[in-house]
């Protein structure tokens, strides 16, 4: 990491089972730490986060940083304590586990502190001024192309159907030897 | 009791100041000493290291000499026993988990846990 660092954003949807978010996760000069809450070191989703974003992946079982330099907190929280205790402490959560709010703190999991169920292919950058990296795997990037084309070819479909109905409209209209200028008020909701 | 095995054995070194919110609602959370401290003020900390044998619906928990059977094993409570030394203990009496890390025991009153409490976790055979 070089000394001059630049952060890009990311944007974290909910998995498929999973609950809350999205959440935004911008760190900055200070508040940079991906702080990892997890077994086993550092989670591979907070490795992502950091590798896309810039920031500091941290194993928060190691040594202690105060909350105001966590970017965003990553657990693996299986639905009791973890789940509530960061986002009590107003951090960031990100859960690789689908947990929904529960236990305890439950009233403290809100959808714009947390998100669960939570892989790599959940996690997006949000602007293209950073660097793209090649872990972005080519199977969540054909995904991507796949849910792009169903997005475009619906819009297509509906596109069509709009300019079908406007034609039929446009017809009638004339039929009904109705002028322009009172298409125009119809078409522009003055009626 | 018959014989049986012991998969994971602690002994209580803190209890953290807001412990009483979770057994209020008759969950127990472990965790291990290395728990960051936003943690262990809500957990008891215990120094057991090391999970024998993963634990499972059958088995039986044991605080200090009161033992209560396990219903239910989450998918990942044996993870979080092993990697962390979390275990999230729910006296609910339920045979089947509500989140992922919870392991369900009968629905009975806790016993008192203090410094120096031992949890063992027991198999059956």
């Amino acid at each position: 990491m070089s000394d001059e660092k630049q952060y890009n954003k990311v944007i974290i949807n909910k998995g498929p089972r999973g609950w809350g978010g999205p959440l935004l996760i911008e760190p900055k000069p200070g508040k940079d730490l991906i702080y990892c809450v997890t077994g086993g070191g550092i989670h591979p989703v907070a490795q992502y986060i950091a590798d896309l974003t810039g920031g500091t992946a941290f194993d928060g079982f190691n040594s202690k940083r105060d909350f105001e330099e966590i970017a965003v907190a990553v657990i693996d929280c299986g639905g009791t304590a973890r789940v509530g205790v960061y986002p009590m402490k107003g951090v960031l959560t990100v859960d690789v586990h689908s947990t929904k709010p529960s236990g305890p703190l439950f009233r403290f999991i809100k959808e714009d502190l947390f998100v669960s169920g939570v892989s790599q292919e959940q996690i997006q950058l949000v602007d293209g001024n950073g660097p793209v990296p090649e872990a972005a795997n080519s199977v969540s990037s054909a995904e991507k192309v796949e849910q792009v084309k169903e997005v475009v070819e619906e819009a297509k479909e509906m596109v069509e159907e709009t300019v079908e109905e406007v034609k039929e409209t446009v017809s009638e209209a004339k039929n009904e030897g109705k002028k322009r200028s009172g298409f125009m008020k119809w078409l522009l909701g003055d009626n | 009791m018959t014989q049986s095995t012991l998969k994971y054995e602690g002994t209580v070194t803190a209890i953290g100041p807001f412990v009483q919110e979770f057994l209020d609602h008759k969950i127990i959370v472990l965790f291990g000493l290395n728990a960051p401290e936003e943690l262990a003020e809500f957990a008891i900390l215990q120094d057991g290291t090391s999970l024998k044998e993963e634990i499972e619906a059958g088995d039986q928990v044991c605080i200090d000499e009161t033992c209560f059977e396990i219903l239910a094993v989450g998918e990942v409570a044996n993870e979080n026993l092993k990697n962390l030394g979390h275990l999230v203990l729910k006296f609910n009496g339920h045979h089947e988990v509500e989140m992922p890390g919870d392991v369900c025991v009968v629905d009975q009153d806790l016993p008192p846990i203090e410094v120096g409490t031992v949890f063992k976790l027991l198999g059956r055979t």
